[in-house]
């Protein structure tokens, strides 16, 4: 087949990745793009065109109008990229503080029944700003570190309860992140599907048709 | 006391982003005039003004994020889903002015550092080649150049993963269309459908299904189906014990996620007061709110008009 079975119903943990590389992230730049009224002299000025950023899938302003120690939004992939020439330091989002994570996990223990409303791409965040950022964070990443992994332990303690309600009609999971999304797809939807089999067979009167979904 | 003038600064806000969008379509090269050819043709026969609402901002931004979502509902949804025929025309012209724009970047480098080869310190000898062209750079003697070709690094990055997004979208566009060829093709035959097939292919997809059919039948006939009584040998028989056309699971389960949409008449209030769209779930006579930002697991048959009308995104 053209796409390998094992990305036909779901998608790979890299592919969440590059979903989750696309947001927006807050940045200290460490050079200076901005171009000065008065132009540069010299060879510098007329090379001025191909120093500009020209992008075809974000907007390139705030890449052009960069200035050191300044802030300023660019997608994440290419916050990382410049991390990783040395060219900006990543500011982390404001839940992503020792503070705000006990709050979240204060949350989680509290309502036993629902999730607590941290950003849809947490755990990938993390996972990359740990791995290529972990200089730029104010707390010590170790603390931040085990902090998410019982964010994650608790909210895993909550999806194994949740699936004792696996039925035939819907579920609802509210603020559930992408990567927990994406581990249990398989799991959940094969089994509703095949609840949903059983259950329209038994209703059907027509038995042969309903032997036959279930053959299938 | 208090005068809410919330209305008026959100008019005043509207004017100046107006005038934003209109400059962006001017300045990104010729966009408009393929605007306006693509309204009017998306009013004469898209199907519920799909496109028509995604053109009126275009932006590169704008189609990128477009084109990220086609691919995502594309990827989770058991059926194929239209073909955005404008995006898909807009984003492959951008790409295609990336990459030149790129390669004359590049070509301004060499010239610069065959300049500075011949300028420069008389050592170097003058055949100025690719690896000649980095050293110079690694070296880092001076700053500017160096940051110089950062945008490059970036616009090439860029590329890449523009061209992946749309690689996997037509690779997953080309797995159903194998899966669904039949069912396709019996589309096609009969008239009577919602959609024509070329609103649901690209012409390549076209080639690329009626070819492969063919291809498939004739080894099928070639060494099975001819040895077969004559009553046996069609391959699309929908009498029989078992039907022969396999069809989209249209009763799947997919995760749904609930965009917010303003000023939609289709939307009710819970019991809380929040936003949410009733849908039915007609086996169970079932009636399910969907509360806007909410994420569920749902049969794709009953979600399958909010998705085409965007109002929730497959995840």
């Amino acid at each position: 087949m053209s796409l390998p079975a094992h990305l036909q119903e779901t998608f790979s943990p890299e592919e969440i990745q590059f979903i989750v590389e696309n947001e927006p992230i807050k940045i200290f730049p460490r050079i200076t793009t901005r171009q000065l009224a008065r132009g540069r002299v010299g060879s510098v000025s007329d090379k001025s065109s191909s120093n500009q950023w020209r992008l075809i899938t974000t907007d390139a302003n705030n890449l052009n109008n960069m200035v050191a120690m300044q802030s300023t939004e660019v997608t994440l992939w290419l916050a990382l990229l410049l991390k990783q020439q040395n060219k900006c330091s990543i500011i982390a989002p404001k839940w992503l503080t020792i503070k705000e994570l006990d709050k979240s996990i204060q949350y989680e223990k509290k309502y036993l029944d629902r999730f607590s409303s941290i950003p849809w791409n947490w755990l990938v965040l993390c996972q990359l700003l740990f791995k290529r950022a972990s200089d730029d964070f104010h707390d010590p990443v170790h603390e931040l570190r085990s902090r998410i992994q019982d964010l994650r332990e608790i909210r895993q303690l909550k999806v194994l309860k949740g699936l004792k309600h696996l039925n035939n009609s819907h579920l609802q999971l509210d603020n559930i992140s992408i990567l927990e999304i994406n581990e249990l797809r398989p799991f959940i939807v094969g089994i509703m599907d095949k609840l949903r089999e059983i259950h329209s067979a038994s209703e059907s009167n027509d038995s042969s048709q309903a032997n036959e979904d279930i053959d299938i | 006391m208090n005068i809410d003038i919330d209305d008026i600064l959100a008019d005043l806000d509207r004017d100046t982003t107006a005038v934003d969008h209109t400059q962006d379509n001017f300045t990104s090269d010729g966009n408009t005039t393929r605007l306006n050819t693509s309204l009017d043709y998306s009013i004469s026969g898209e199907l519920n003004g799909k496109i028509g609402r995604s053109s009126e901002i275009i932006s590169p931004a704008e189609d990128f994020a477009q084109l990220m979502r086609c691919w995502r509902n594309e990827r989770c949804s058991p059926e194929l889903m239209p073909y955005p025929h404008y995006l898909m025309t807009r984003i492959l012209r951008r790409i295609q002015e990336q990459m030149e724009h790129i390669e004359n970047i590049s070509m301004g480098f060499l010239e610069e550092s065959m300049n500075q080869i011949s300028h420069g310190s008389g050592n170097v000898t003058g055949d100025g080649d690719d690896e000649d062209d980095e050293f110079g750079m690694g070296r880092g003697n001076n700053v500017i150049n160096n940051n110089n070709k950062l945008p490059l690094l970036c616009m090439e990055a860029e590329l890449e993963r523009v061209k992946f997004v749309i690689r996997s979208f037509i690779r997953c566009r080309l797995n159903k269309i194998d899966k669904y060829s039949l069912y396709l093709k019996q589309i096609e035959d009969d008239s009577m459908n919602f959609l024509p097939i070329n609103e649901l292919l690209s012409k390549e997809e076209m080639v690329y299904h009626e070819k492969h059919l063919s291809i498939l039948l004739k080894l099928f006939n070639n060494s099975i189906l001819r040895h077969m009584p004559p009553e046996l040998q069609a391959i699309n028989d929908t009498e029989g014990t078992l039907n022969m056309i396999e069809e989209p699971d249209w009763k799947k389960f997919v995760f749904i996620y609930i965009k917010e949409v303003k000023d939609d008449s289709t939307l009710d209030r819970n019991e809380f007061g929040k936003p949410c769209y009733t849908v039915t779930i007609e086996e169970l006579n079932e009636i399910v709110e969907l509360t806007i930002g909410g994420i569920y697991v749902m049969r794709y048959e009953i979600i399958r008009q909010l998705v085409l009308d965007q109002k929730a995104y497959l995840i």
